[in-house]
């Protein structure tokens, strides 16, 4: 699965840290996923879309082979 | 996925402090035979030859302060706990027990080869180790150690991200079945053997029981899915506090020739309160999904 998180934060200009504290996990884990190394859980996939006010499916998105 | 049943951040600090005088108190005791005067009591009217009627507790505390301290320092939260440092730590946890067992097996083996070669200096090396069971008092923390290292280097080797390693897990086919089987044939041997006395080498067997416990618990299930994998680690950490309270009580409880099976039961007690409780909870998923599929 990859994401869009990094492109997104750049639109609303937030940084991980703002991002982290508002879906209330640790920076190193936005920066985590942000490199598509860790698979959110839903529940923090839905927390994140929510940030960004956009439907799941505008952030992750399945990627070949998932 | 948030880890359940954890110690608050500051307990890993607690904890660093009650184990180090505990590892201090821990050498003295095995190595230089040190008993703190006085911090005894009279249990027994009479001394028998396994049981001295009078019990000194030196052993049992600097125990207690490893095992204890250990545990608060390895299942604390970390600063900010999240779904991914609940899943590094469990991930790291089932990593460290596969590492322990594999250095238990390496030293089975090497005492094997010695035996076979009848290599002085390898014996020498397997005796110092194994002499008075001396490994199944580290098989007591070094579960923990390994964990805890493991843990807070994944942790910090990287400031800006943290590292995710998967477990790795042998196949279903024929992993699984060997291991199941070749455990359920040892206890029976051995447990039978130890009620009937049929002879003194097959008792033996015992020591590869924890081998076959490993392959068992680290083959998957038949449709090894998410869910089923975070049960997986979620009984691990079960197993592992379950383990540790019953040594930590049997410590107080137990005494001479007494702990000494409580120290080789311990050699497989987290595999084994591993495959209870895990066992359990598919069981109980199983039958969930059949009522509200009805």
């Amino acid at each position: 699965m990859k994401n869009n998180i990094r492109v997104e934060r750049a639109i609303k200009n937030i940084t991980q840290a703002d991002l982290a504290d508002a879906v209330g996990v640790s920076r190193q884990t936005i920066n985590t996923i942000e490199s598509n190394k860790y698979v959110p859980s839903t529940v923090l996939a839905l927390k994140i879309s929510r940030v960004f006010g956009k439907a799941l499916e505008e952030i992750f998105m399945l990627e070949e082979g998932d | 996925m948030k880890t359940k049943y954890l110690f608050p951040a500051w307990a890993k600090y607690l904890g660093a402090l009650l184990a180090t005088p505990g590892f201090i108190l821990g050498y003295l005791v095995v190595y230089q035979n040190y008993s703190i005067p006085g911090f005894e009591l009279r249990l027994r009217g009479t001394s028998t030859l396994f049981l001295s009627a009078v019990e000194n507790f030196t052993n049992e505390l600097a125990l207690t302060l490893v095992v204890a301290g250990l545990l608060l320092v390895a299942f604390s939260r970390t600063k900010k706990e999240d779904e991914l440092t609940a899943k590094i730590r469990l991930n790291s946890l089932y990593w460290a027990i596969l590492v322990n067992y594999i250095l238990y097996a390496c030293l089975t083996l090497l005492a094997f080869i010695g035996y076979q070669l009848k290599s002085t200096s390898l014996n020498k090396f397997i005796d110092d180790l194994t002499n008075n069971l001396e490994y199944t008092v580290y098989n007591f923390f070094v579960p923990l150690l390994i964990f805890i290292g493991r843990f807070y280097f994944l942790l910090y080797r990287n400031k800006n991200e943290f590292d995710i390693k998967q477990v790795h897990y042998l196949p279903y086919k024929p992993y699984r079945q060997i291991g199941k089987w070749v455990s359920i044939v040892i206890m029976f041997v051995v447990v039978a053997n130890e009620a009937f006395n049929w002879s003194n080498a097959l008792s033996n067997l015992f020591w590869l029981l924890p081998l076959s416990l490993l392959l068992w618990i680290f083959s998957t299930e038949k449709t090894e899915d998410e869910y089923i994998n975070a049960t997986r680690l979620d009984a691990m950490q079960v197993a592992v506090y379950v383990n540790y309270a019953i040594l930590l009580l049997s410590n107080w409880l137990v005494y001479g020739i007494g702990f000494l099976y409580i120290q080789l039961v311990n050699m497989v007690t987290i595999p084994l309160i591993f495959i209870g409780w895990f066992y359990y909870r598919v069981y109980r998923i199983s039958r969930q999904t059949e009522v509200k599929s009805i």
